[in-house]
Parts: C-alpha cells; sequence; structure tokens
C-alpha cells in the first residue's frame, strides 16, 4: 500500500515535470528561433555588401571545438575577443568537443544538422565534401585577402580537395620531439645520443636507475604513429606521409623495414615501459615531469609547459637524427627532416547552416586569430602567420632552443592523426602498435600493411 | 475460472505500450544495421550493395577471430566470478544461525562499485595492474621479481585482466538479486526441512538452489551478455590492445564505424555479435530448468 | 567444543567478508581521494595514498564552473522518468508473457529480451536519425525514450522470473472472487513483486545516470547536458583534468547511493512481509 501511494505520487510529480520539461524546451526554441528570423534580412544585406558589411542583426554562431584545457580557452577566448573587434554582432555558442575519436562529429554528418562552424582533421574533409555538407571557403578567404596573411607552408596547406578549400587551418603546425630530462642522464651517467646506438645505450644506464627510458603512451593511435615516423625520417624525410594515401611509399620500403626493427629493438632493450600500453596522455605526462622517465616523445606544444616544470637547463630535445646509425648522422642532420608539420585542424562550414555567409566569414578570419591566440597565450612556434607575433608568457631557455631548431626545419611529416585517409591511419596504428610489443615479425608487419595499402588506396 | 487470463484486449493492453516502444527504437535499428551490413557505407552518403562482402572480409580480419574468442573469454570469466562470489556473499548473509554484526555496511559496500561508473574503475584498475607501481605488482614483488607481470601488456593476460575488471565491478548487483530472491523464498520452506534435522549447507543445497533458478537464469543471461557485448572497459583500459588483445565485436563495430567511417563493414560484425547472442538465449534456456517448482 | 569450532568459523567467514568490503569500498575512496589531487599525483607520484595537499579548488571548480547542479536536474529528471516507464512497461508485459494464456507468449518473452544483447554502439546511427525525425532533439525526452528502450529487456527478464514464481492459485482466487484481470494485476500481483520492482528500479536508474555514449551523440544543447556529458568537459584535446573531474565524479556518485540505501531497505521490509504472507 505504501508503494502504490509513492507510485501515485511519483505519478504526479513525472507528469508536472514533463510538462514544464516540454514548456522549457518551447522557450529554449523561440530564444532561437529570433536569430532565425532575422536571417533572410541578414542574407539580402550581405548580398548586397561588398566589404565587411556588419549587418544589424545580432547572430549566434554555433560552433563545435575543443574548448576544455586552460590553453584551448585562452585560444579561442583571444580569437573571439579580436572577432569582436571585427564582426561585433556575432556570437559564438560552443558545442565543447570531446575525446570521442570523432564520433560525435560523424554523426553530426550521418544526420545533416551540423553546427555553423566546427572544427575538422584532415580525413573529416573527404567526408564533408562528399556529402556535401561543408561550404567551400576560397571566396571568403580572398575576400578578406587572407592569403597575404599566411606562411608559404600554411599556403600549401590551403589547396585541400577538389582544388577548393574546405577547412581554415587555425592552428600552428604541430612537430613531435622526444624531450629529455638532463639531469636523470647525469644521475645515470649516460650521454645526451646523437645516434639509434647511443639511444640503446643510454637506455640500458637509465633503466638501472629503475627510470623508464622511452616515456611514450601506446593506447592513442597516434603516438604510436608518430616515433615510427620519427624512426623512418632517417631512411626517408617523407616519414610516414609515404604511407598516407597519396603517399607512394609501401612497408616493404627499406626506411620503413629499418623503423620496424628500430622501434623492435626499443621494445627489446627495454626503453619502453611495460606499462605503455595502458598509459594515455596524462598518465605519460605525470610519468615524465614526475622524473619517473627520461625522455619523453610529445607535441611542440609542450615545450613551455615542460621548459617551466622541469626548470632551465634542466630539459632538451632530440630531433629525427637520433634514430639514425652513427655512420648516416651528418647525412641526416643536413637533410633536416622533423616529425609533424602538415595539415593539423581547421574551420569548416556547415551547408546546412541558416547563416552559411556570415559563418563562413567568421569562420575564416576566426581560424587565423586562433592561431595567433595559441603563439600569445601558450607561445606556440608561429607557422601559419607572416606577420611577427609576439607570446605574452615570457620565452624560457628550452622554447628558444626548440624555436632555434625549428627554424632550421628543411621538410616536414605530419601528425599522427592528421592522416588523410583514416582507414589506412588506424590499420596502420594497428599494426605498428604491435611492433611496440617487441615480439612481432616484420614479415607480418610488412605484409599485413602492404595488403591494406594496396586495398585502400585503390577503393 | 482461469478464462479472464487469455482475454485478447486483456493482453494486448499489457503488452502493446512495450512492444511499440521496444521495436521502435530497438528492434527496427537492429533491422537497420542488419540490412546494411550488405551495403559498403560511409553513414553518410550513398550506400553501395555488396552483398556478402563485408562478411568475406571480416572472415580474414585479423582482428575477428580474436575478437570472438575475447568475447567468450569475458563472458566466462565474469560469469564464474560474478555468479560464484556472490552465490557464495549471499548465502553467508542468509544463512540461519549465522548473524554477521554489521550486515547492512557489508551488503552496501559489495554494492558500492556497481555504482560507480566503468571509466572510474577502469582507470583504478589500471593503476592496480601497473607494472611499475600497481598495487597488485607491489605485493607480488615481495615474493621476488619473477613473480611481477605486467597484466595489461602481455597479450595474452591483458583480455583476462579486463574481464576481471568487470566482473569484480558488478559481482554487487548479482549480489543483491540472488539475495532478494532467498530473502523471498518462505520461512516456512526452511522451517520444515530444519524440523527434519537439515544442516545450514543441505538448507542451501536442496531448497535455495533449486528455487533460486528463474533468477539464476537471468542473472547468469545478465552476466554472459555483458561479457559478449563487451566495450567499455577495454575501450577505458586498454584501447583495443596490446596489438588488439582485447579487442571484441563491438569495438570492431566502433572503430569501423567511428574511426574508420566504414559503416557497413561496422554493420557486418554487429549481425555476428546478434547471432552469437541469439545462440547463447537458446543455450541457456535449454540448459537451465524452465519448470516451476512446486513444494 | 563445537561452539569454539563455530566462533573460528565466525570469525573467518568475519574476516574474509570484511577484507572483501574494503576492497569493494576503496575505487569509491581512491576517486574521492583524487579529486583532492592533481594529475601528476593521481597518475605518477601519489596513486594510491591518501592526498598530500587538500586540493578543494577541484570541488570549488566543479561547482562554480561546471554549473554541476543543473546537470544534476536533467540526469535526474531523465533518471526518473526512465524509471518509471520502464518499470510501469516492462512489468505489464512480463505479467502477460509470465501468467496470461497466449499463444505467442513465448515467442514475445524472447523477442524482449533480445535487447539484452545489443550494446548501445552498434544502433546509435539509426538512432540518431529516429530522434530527428520525431523532432524531439531539443528535449530530454531523446535521452528518456532510448533510455527506457534499453532497459525494458533487463526489467522484463527480471519480472518474469519473479512473477513466475507466484502461485497460480492466487488468480485463480482473485476470479473466483469476481475480480477482472486488471484489478487482479493492481491489487494483488503488483504488491508481490515491489521487492523486484525496487531492486530493478536502482539499476534502471543507474544506468540512466552513468550513460554516456548516448547522451553524448543526442545531446549538444549545453542546457540538456546530463551529468556525464559534463564530465566530458574537463577532457581537453590531449590531456583531461582529473583532480577536477574526480570532483565532480564523487558528487555524482551520491544520490545512487542513497537511493541504494533507501530502496535496499524497503526491499528488506518487503521481503520480510511478503514470505511471511505466501505461505
Amino acid at each position: 500500500m505504501k508503494k502504490v501511494s509513492l507510485k501515485t505520487g511519483v505519478l504526479l510529480l513525472v507528469v508536472i515535470m514533463l510538462i514544464s520539461l516540454m514548456a522549457c524546451s518551447n522557450n529554449n526554441n523561440s530564444t532561437n528561433s529570433g536569430s532565425v528570423t532575422n536571417s533572410p534580412e541578414n542574407n539580402k544585406t550581405e548580398e548586397n555588401a561588398t566589404n565587411t558589411e556588419t549587418p544589424a542583426e545580432e547572430v549566434t554562431l554555433k560552433m563545435y571545438v575543443h574548448y576544455t584545457s586552460e590553453d584551448e580557452k585562452a585560444q579561442l577566448d583571444y580569437a573571439m575577443a579580436e572577432m569582436k573587434k571585427i564582426m561585433p554582432n556575432v556570437t559564438l555558442d560552443i558545442d565543447v568537443m570531446p575525446q570521442d575519436s570523432g564520433a560525435k562529429l560523424k554523426t553530426y554528418f550521418a544526420t545533416g544538422n551540423l553546427p555553423d562552424i566546427f572544427e575538422v582533421a584532415p580525413s573529416d574533409i573527404a567526408i564533408g565534401v562528399n556529402s556535401k555538407s561543408m561550404v567551400p571557403l576560397d571566396d571568403y578567404i580572398n575576400k578578406f585577402n587572407l592569403t597575404d596573411e599566411l606562411t608559404p607552408a600554411a599556403l600549401s596547406q590551403l589547396e585541400q580537395q577538389d582544388g577548393h578549400t574546405w577547412a581554415m587551418p587555425a592552428s600552428n603546425s604541430n612537430f613531435a620531439l622526444i624531450y629529455v630530462n638532463k639531469t636523470l642522464f647525469e644521475q645515470a651517467g649516460a650521454k645526451i645520443p646523437e645516434n639509434f646506438q647511443e639511444l640503446i645505450e643510454a637506455g640500458k644506464l637509465l633503466k638501472k636507475q629503475d627510470v623508464v627510458p622511452l616515456g611514450i603512451w601506446l593506447k592513442e593511435t597516434w603516438p604510436v604513429l608518430q616515433l615510427f615516423d620519427m624512426a623512418a625520417i632517417p631512411g626517408n624525410p617523407k616519414g610516414i606521409t609515404a604511407l598516407d594515401m597519396s603517399g607512394e611509399g609501401t612497408a616493404a620500403d627499406p626506411e620503413f623495414q629499418n623503423a620496424a626493427a628500430k622501434i623492435l629493438e626499443l621494445a627489446k632493450e627495454g626503453l619502453i615501459s611495460k606499462d605503455a600500453f595502458t598509459m594515455d596522455y596524462n598518465s605519460a605526462v605525470a610519468q615524465f615531469e614526475s622524473g619517473k622517465s627520461a625522455m619523453l616523445m610529445v607535441g611542440n606544444w609542450m615545450t613551455q609547459p615542460l621548459g617551466e616544470k622541469l626548470g632551465e637547463g634542466n630539459v632538451t630535445v632530440l630531433l629525427p637524427h637520433v634514430f639514425a646509425d652513427a655512420e648516416d648522422v651528418e647525412a641526416v642532420k643536413v637533410a633536416g627532416g622533423i616529425s609533424g608539420g602538415g595539415f593539423v585542424g581547421g574551420y569548416a562550414v556547415a551547408a546546412n547552416s541558416k547563416h552559411k555567409e556570415i559563418a563562413a566569414e567568421y569562420a575564416v578570419q576566426l581560424a587565423l586569430k586562433n592561431a595567433e591566440g595559441r603563439i600569445v597565450k601558450t607561445g606556440e612556434f608561429n607557422t601559419l602567420l607572416k606577420k611577427q607575433v609576439t607570446s605574452e608568457k615570457p620565452e624560457n631557455a628550452l622554447q628558444k632552443e626548440v624555436s632555434t631548431l625549428l627554424t632550421s626545419v628543411q621538410s616536414t611529416t605530419t601528425m599522427g592523426w592528421a592522416f588523410e585517409n583514416s582507414k589506412i591511419q588506424t590499420d596502420l596504428g594497428n599494426e605498428v602498435q604491435k611492433l611496440y610489443t617487441g615480439d612481432y615479425s616484420i614479415e607480418s608487419f610488412t605484409k599485413n600493411v602492404d595488403t591494406m595499402l594496396e586495398k585502400y588506396r585503390n577503393e | 475460472m482461469n478464462s479472464y487470463l487469455n482475454k485478447k484486449t486483456a493482453i494486448f493492453i499489457f503488452v502493446f505500450p512495450f512492444l511499440a516502444l521496444y521495436t521502435s527504437i530497438m528492434a527496427y535499428p537492429i533491422l537497420q544495421v542488419f540490412i546494411k551490413s550488405f551495403y559498403n557505407w560511409d553513414g553518410i552518403t550513398e550506400p553501395i550493395f555488396t552483398g556478402f562482402d563485408n562478411y568475406k572480409a571480416l572472415w580474414s580480419d585479423p582482428d575477428f577471430l580474436p575478437s570472438l574468442k575475447n568475447g567468450l573469454i569475458f563472458a566466462g570469466v565474469i560469469l564464474i566470478y560474478q555468479q560464484g562470489v556472490a552465490t557464495i556473499l549471499a548465502f553467508l548473509f542468509t544463512m540461519k544461525g549465522l548473524h554477521l554484526r554489521g550486515s547492512k555496511f557489508f551488503k552496501t559496500s559489495f554494492f558500492i562499485p556497481v555504482v560507480l561508473s566503468v571509466t572510474v574503475v577502469g582507470q583504478l584498475w589500471v593503476q592496480i595492474y601497473n607494472y611499475e607501481h600497481g598495487l597488485l605488482n607491489r605485493i607480488l614483488g615481495l615474493f621476488g621479481e619473477n613473480f611481477k607481470h605486467a597484466f595489461l601488456s602481455d597479450p595474452n593476460s591483458a583480455i583476462y585482466a579486463v574481464a576481471f575488471t568487470n566482473g569484480w565491478q558488478f559481482m554487487g548487483m548479482m549480489f543483491v538479486f540472488i539475495y532478494t530472491a532467498i530473502k523471498s523464498i518462505p520461512e516456512q520452506y526452511f522451517e520444515a526441512a530444519i524440523i527434519d534435522g537439515a544442516s545450514p549447507f543441505t538448507l542451501h543445497r536442496k531448497i535455495t538452489l533449486p528455487l533460486l533458478q528463474e533468477t539464476y537464469k537471468f542473472t547468469i543471461v545478465m552476466s554472459i551478455t555483458g561479457g559478449l557485448k563487451a566495450f567499455d572497459n577495454m575501450f577505458v583500459m586498454t584501447g583495443g590492445g596490446p596489438g588488439g588483445s582485447t579487442m571484441t565485436l563491438t569495438y570492431m563495430m566502433f572503430k569501423s564505424a567511428f574511426q574508420k567511417g566504414e559503416f557497413g563493414y561496422g554493420s557486418a560484425s554487429a549481425v555476428i555479435l546478434v547471432i552469437e547472442c541469439l545462440l547463447f538465449l537458446v543455450l541457456i534456456n535449454k540448459f537451465v530448468a524452465r519448470d516451476r517448482i512446486i513444494y | 567444543m563445537i561452539e569454539s569450532k563455530k566462533m573460528i568459523m565466525k570469525s573467518i567467514i568475519y574476516l574474509f567478508t570484511a577484507l572483501f568490503s574494503l576492497t569493494s569500498l576503496y575505487p569509491l575512496i581512491w576517486m574521492t581521494f583524487n579529486s583532492l589531487k592533481n594529475n601528476d599525483e593521481i597518475f605518477s607520484t601519489n596513486v594510491f595514498g591518501f592526498p598530500t595537499h587538500f586540493r578543494v579548488e577541484n570541488y570549488i571548480n566543479a561547482i562554480t564552473q561546471f554549473n554541476i547542479f543543473m546537470f544534476f536536474k536533467n540526469s535526474a529528471l531523465v533518471a526518473i522518468i526512465t524509471v518509471f516507464f520502464t518499470i510501469l512497461l516492462a512489468v505489464m508485459f512480463s505479467y502477460a508473457t509470465a501468467r496470461m494464456k497466449w499463444k505467442l507468449s513465448g515467442i514475445a518473452r524472447t523477442y524482449g529480451i533480445l535487447g539484452m544483447f545489443i550494446p548501445v554502439q552498434i544502433i546509435i546511427i539509426p538512432l540518431v536519425i529516429i530522434v530527428r525525425d520525431l523532432n524531439i532533439q531539443n528535449s530530454l525526452l531523446s535521452l528518456i525514450l532510448p533510455y527506457t528502450a534499453f532497459s525494458l529487456s533487463f526489467a522484463s527478464m527480471v519480472f518474469y522470473a519473479f512473477l513466475r514464481s507466484i502461485p497460480f492459485e492466487l488468480e485463480e482466487s482473485a476470479a473466483i472472487d469476481g475480480a477482472n484481470v486488471y484489478t487482479t494485476f493492481f491489487w494483488i500481483i503488483v504488491p508481490l513483486v515491489k521487492p523486484a520492482m525496487a531492486t530493478t528500479s536502482i539499476f534502471i536508474f543507474l544506468n540512466s545516470w552513468n550513460e554516456l555514449f548516448i547522451a553524448l551523440v543526442l545531446i549538444s544543447d549545453n542546457a540538456l547536458k546530463t551529468l556525464p556529458l559534463g564530465l566530458v568537459y574537463f577532457q581537453g584535446q590531449f590531456a583531461t583534468d582529473w583532480g577536477a573531474s574526480s570532483a565532480a565524479l564523487t558528487i555524482a556518485s551520491v544520490p545512487p547511493i542513497i537511493l541504494y540505501l533507501i530502496f535496499s531497505k524497503q526491499v528488506e521490509n518487503a521481503l520480510t512481509v511478503g514470505s511471511a504472507v505466501k505461505g
């Protein structure tokens, strides 16, 4: 009996809630429709405008983007503030992008209700273009003469699919480096390695000190591919890009055979922690920052934080030439190859957007402002913008070192999450990860990878 | 007398709401997935009919057989652990003549892991299994360096370690069901048996266990289905690795559909999973008794 | 002799259960510890131990920046409504398959259980399209419907088991007294399955409360986000602030635990009453 009256009570409560729920969502809809009914007028004024016309109406654009960590927020906030000066009537409603392997973005594509502006990785462009969900940005880029603001490297990133630009680069190129804790090396009596043999030697000495020689996390695909890329660069400055969709390499090529062998050796000699397979980004960084690993392979965005955390003079970086054999090192250094670069992400505009014109105008400019924000707020290395941008944060010694290194770079590859073809990226990552167990035959690796490349390149 | 039990309208009213919601939200999408498994589809553009190609590709996919195997291992591990430990604990707490103080506290504590998200529990166990500083290896290390083991990084042990985490977390759920079921057995049955001189163990063997069959039927189904469709644990703990040794059919589906944009192919692995589950359903029905016990 | 043997056994059992209990509680303790640490401590320097500094700012962060009470409200609303409708639909359905006589009852029952085998990830795309077609993507209904549908199989299975253990004579005597099927169901059968309903409610609530994947994909309006979805907020492109998200998670664990305490008490009461009555 008690349960019955409890049930009726709950029933009543539920009915009341449902009604208020419905009323609530209707309210939401009506505030949104406020801006929607404005758009026909907006479009009219835009079509008559020849320069950045600021229509009188307030427009709210929805944007799906990374916006969680301190850095991400600082950068985008900076960009939005800058944009307020240029297009004051536009407000951004941010839809936070989670770490979900792009699942949500794919469902947005599938249902055709993408947010007005959204952040994409290179492999998403094909999806967007093929499903006609994206607006080509060429005209808008030209409208504001944005090409004048870009470095040559950045300009080459503008030609995407079908000769158009679909996503405006919003960040500087990232590079992968191996950060070295000099103090730990000293304590182990190890020399900062100049070539692969020295790397292995240092590793053995570090292990004796109960320190993980090379910190890396293998739960995600990109670090798996990134280190492999570094190992391949001595043989081919194009690195893993040679295995991508438009690349011409195969796993059987000598540079990749060597790279595979080197990864296997790293694993067999114990330079890679036994826990690497279950570590994620946070664990690996924490491990290095707390002095439990002597080296860490990570992106150059960590330069400022690591330099600061471990102290001036205690950190240095290694470039891919550390994977070369002693006799080849000089030649590799001269070739100046680095792991990373390329097109790491950008802002695209949805074809289903109710404010296509405004969104596109906003997006292309926001993108560059975001890249600028990355430099100003987090001291990122400028590869996108021609102009000089100074960072708010004082440059530490490590940053100076890295900047100098990066300016002498001759060729770049790409970041492990930025393949043109996501199928190749996933399957290659799968295969390369097996090498890290130290117990995988190169024959199987070669066979599997080449079968896979054959299949996807001919699809 | 029982005539109203087969009144058509009544049956319809009782059954329709369930079936309507269930069919539109569960069955209809499954049907779509089944159909799409015969296509090459990226989820967004036009699907292209390819017949059984996806299934053929599945057969030669290096991840496929390990995934099948892992689903079975997972199901097996959690079945044994969950049903076993839950039964023992439930018996302990319902044994006549054994009154444990603080039993309320104990019972609640068993349930706590169930309340937590799989992410939290998964992360904790990743730390526990950690080779360098994990709790488990620190204890094993006391016996000697050779006793340490990289549970999650060894392709042979990884799936067992991951499965155990899930088994451990949800044992509390089975405990609640079995305990509740035992408690709802009328006292008279037990009293009659005690008068006849039965010991606590015989009590459980001859009376409790048979009466629990219906309960076990669904707890077993829960364990097995949880195992076959496992995904969350490996997603959080190992990312399917090392080297694909903790892949499952669901993970294959997720990877294909969301990381590679191959929905048709992903649907094929999903269909295999459903078929596998149907087989188990049939098996379970056959092997666990169906008749009601009347005393 | 027998007494001391009993004592020893009892102490051993006590030890065993106490140990087990402690290990079961540890994840909650660990999570609470984490909520007072930062990433370095959590992942490297002080993984299992007591926090060195009590970083209460994690909690302040969670409550102020994170809008935790709005997420709470949404999660609670969705969970309660889901529980209500699942139980309602499932008890009716299970009653029909367990005790009513019709030819397709076996098939219907098996059909209903199939849902247990389906992981959410498989049907997410068709589901999203259905939600869009029904035009409910701007309301919590877009979560309630799938959550209910997904819990139906589980609930129907549990109720079927309980309903089968009730003697059929009950309906016979009710019929003799002139009751029709609806009255019998509502006034006689339902009270008898109260323990099952209470137990199942806890689990349906939990599934809804902790559910992430569907919410992630279906909800983009900030005002509609549920707790697990809000927690995603702490995940950056690379790093995740685990101190802060642990604080939020700890706060989020409180309602289910309280609910369990309330419901399990109800279940105990119902059972002790029930088993006396049944004979």
